[in-house]
């Protein structure tokens, strides 16, 4: 009596499954490498003198935005003014087909791409952020995008109360930033408060009010004040962009 | 019966399809060949977009155009651009009317090949704003 060998007739199961294992090999192998291309066509705005023209004009857009934002405009003119700017390149951008779509920041801080801050502590942030993907088909290129666009102002204050006779020296100091860079103010008003939850009065000529701008962004903001040792201190500033920003801060006894 | 047992043939058109399926990913990965372009031309428009986005830097460009100060653009663009290259610089609005009253031009052309550049400026201010700026150019060739 003979036996017949296990494997009899089941090398053709074998050589499919060899086939299908190779098959799913190359198909990875080839999905690979089609993930790599498309990486490597991301950022490439940087190369791109059209891309490029974009990426400025989604800045501009949206420090255009937050000045409207910060100097009382509504809180969706970003969203309206990013889609006009889209609708336009879409129409005016005639050495390709150019989709720009947007995504504004919403998390704990930002609402709708726009966050505002202004704390007791001397720190006061107007601040846009949007997200980008940029689809852009040529006569000779395409191109897709991915980018984000930060707009931050920054108005940090320090100051300090000195006695000096019946009155009391006020010195403030306001360092502006854009982009956490030093950036210059277009102008400046300071208030004080005598008292917590008090009237809020303006820093004038009668407080012998003096601005000394060091030109790198950093000012000495100097006026006398009739206060008991509390003072409370309020900037509101615009940057050369005309984002306004405020910041409160409490006066330290020197 | 003689059929089911020969499945030879089977297998042959198993590993036909395998083998064309390699094939096809092989024709795949071959990067197609981009057309050819006039690369005198793409220069010139390169050049003509970067002189566009390099004055629309802080928005610049923006705040000549809402100020209609046609004189200080032509004179940024001469100061930008080589001599030997001719310019001519249309402002439009966003529903493409003519914004500038007068030509912002070089001159004549000096060549029959113009290329033409088009931007998308954004202002900057609050009120916001676009216009769309062509800048046609020539060269010397």
């Amino acid at each position: 009596m003979t036996t017949k060998p296990r494997n009899h007739g089941t090398s053709g199961q074998a050589l499919i499954i060899t086939s299908l294992i190779i098959a799913v090999l190359l198909l990875s192998t080839t999905y690979y490498v089609f993930e790599v291309k498309r990486s490597a066509m991301k950022d490439v705005t940087t190369d791109n003198s059209s891309l490029k023209a974009i990426r400025l004009s989604t800045t501009n857009t949206m420090i255009s935005a937050l000045a409207n934002f910060t100097n009382g405009g509504e809180e969706e003119v970003l969203t309206a003014d990013l889609n006009r700017l889209s609708t336009d390149i879409r129409n005016h951008f005639y050495e390709g087909d150019c989709l720009l779509q947007f995504t504004p920041l919403n998390s704990s801080s930002y609402l709708d791409g726009t966050y505002t801050l202004n704390d007791q502590n001397g720190s006061g942030i107007s601040s846009s952020y949007v997200s980008f993907a940029l689809n852009y088909s040529g006569l000779t290129e395409t191109y897709y995008s991915e980018f984000s666009t930060n707009i931050t102002t920054t108005l940090l204050l320090r100051s300090t109360l000195e006695t000096n006779g019946t009155e009391k020296a006020v010195n403030v100091t306001c360092q502006m930033l854009n982009e956490d860079e030093p950036a210059l103010m277009k102008d400046v008003a300071m208030f004080y408060q005598n008292e917590t939850d008090g009237v809020w009065t303006v820093a004038d000529s009668h407080n012998d009010f003096k601005v000394n701008d060091f030109g790198n962004g950093t000012y000495l903001i100097s006026f006398n004040v009739q206060a008991q040792d509390f003072l409370q201190v309020s900037a509101t500033a615009h940057d050369m962009r005309d984002i306004l920003v405020v910041a409160n801060a409490t006066s330290t006894q020197v | 019966m003689r059929l089911l047992r020969d499945n030879k043939g089977q297998i042959r058109i198993i590993e036909a399809f395998f083998a064309s399926l390699l094939i096809l990913s092989t024709i795949a990965l071959i990067p197609s060949q981009p057309p050819a372009v006039d690369t005198t031309n793409g220069a010139l428009q390169t050049k003509g977009q970067d002189t566009l986005t390099t004055l629309d830097r802080n928005g610049y460009l923006s705040k000549l155009i809402k100020n209609e100060n046609w004189t200080v653009l032509r004179k940024c663009l001469i100061s930008s651009l080589s001599p030997t290259i001719w310019f001519n610089l249309t402002v439009f609005d966003e529903n493409m009317n003519a914004v500038n009253n007068v030509p912002i031009t070089s001159g004549s052309p000096i060549s029959e090949k113009i290329v033409s550049a088009d931007y998308v400026c954004a202002g900057i201010s609050s009120e916001y704003t676009v216009y769309v700026i062509r800048l046609q150019l020539s060269s010397v060739t």
